[in-house]
């Protein structure tokens, strides 16, 4: 747990907060800072762990999504499909002690289980996009397909941003809202990075609440 | 480009990926017992084949995992994609010289 004095969201040097717009307008993009959440990472061989899923689904109320490159959960509790056996589990709660108050739940419910929980609430910043641009937008960013037919609600995608940053790409819903997932000491470089984009794709982005 | 098919993630771009070199070469039970020149051999020789070649790939950038493949080195065509400990799946195997 981060001493709550010194606990400061990744962007927060932008000054955002100032810069918040009440909807898109005209912007074919927007971005949000999404703050805090509960991250833990969590590595397990379900096919060799008898009884591993029924536990996590005990102690979190829904199963771990087993299909490559998805997600799945309820209310602001979800997992992301990272590997065959591991996994990032997400929570909606930017309590300072969220991590680890979370990873004390998983740890109890996986009890009796070979595998690890860790928590990395504070080693990532998450990034919020939206808008009817922020397809095309990414598509400059990674080497993805980001068409609507190959990059569909529900599914999580890891891959490289820009020139060399990993990114955990979740799309929530097909308006489209995505979450990126991004070292912390990325941060900046993939909110500028995707502002560069806008510009090449000739929109303009507005900043939005997390 | 190449546009790998890995075993987990489907087809993904080739800068999501590491080079990890020949498959299936077998570790020395005892290297203590290697002479150097024999160690060596091991470390840093591979057969580099022209053709159908089977090699060890890493989704560094995506779901961190190694896998096997398969692939013609004259024309990049991937045969065949596996997972580790996996045996080889049959192809046909190309050959130049
Ligand atoms: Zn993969």
């Amino acid at each position: 747990m981060v001493e709550v004095n010194y606990r400061q969201v990744p962007l927060a040097h932008l000054g955002l907060a100032s810069k918040i717009e009440d909807s898109l307008g005209d912007a074919g993009v927007g971005m949000s800072d999404r703050g805090f959440r509960a991250i833990l990472n969590l590595r397990v061989d379900l096919a060799k762990q008898a009884g591993a899923r029924e536990s996590f689904e005990k102690a979190m109320g829904f199963t771990l999504p087993e299909t490559p490159n998805t997600a799945n959960g309820k209310d602001g509790t979800e997992a992301l499909w990272l590997g065959p056996n591991e996994w990032q589990v997400v929570v909606d709660d930017n309590a300072p002690d969220a991590g680890t108050r979370w990873l004390q739940t998983v740890r109890q419910g996986m009890r009796g289980h070979f595998c690890a929980v860790v928590d990395v609430s504070n080693a990532q910043a998450i990034i919020g996009m939206t808008g009817p641009m922020a397809r095309e937008v990414l598509e400059r960013a990674v080497p993805l397909d980001m068409h609507p037919g190959a990059f569909k609600p529900g599914e999580v995608k890891q891959t490289v941003f820009g020139r060399h940053c990993g990114v955990i790409m979740h799309l929530r819903d097909e308006s489209p809202v995505f979450d990126l997932y991004v070292r912390r000491s990325f941060a900046e470089y993939v909110w500028s990075y995707t502002r560069d984009c806008a510009r090449g794709a000739q929109t303009d982005t507005a900043v939005l609440a997390g | 480009m190449l546009l790998i098919p890995c075993p987990y993630c489907g087809a993904r771009a080739e800068n999501e990926f590491g080079y990890g070199g020949e498959a299936h070469k077998v570790r020395p039970e005892t290297p203590e017992n290697l002479s150097d020149g024999q160690w060596a051999d091991y470390v840093f020789m591979q057969k580099n084949t022209k053709g159908t070649y089977h090699e060890r790939w890493v989704h560094s950038q995506g779901c961190r995992r190694w896998f096997n493949v398969i692939r013609d080195t004259l024309t990049n065509e991937i045969q065949a994609v596996y997972e580790m400990g996996e045996t080889p799946p049959e192809v046909d195997t190309k050959t130049y010289l």
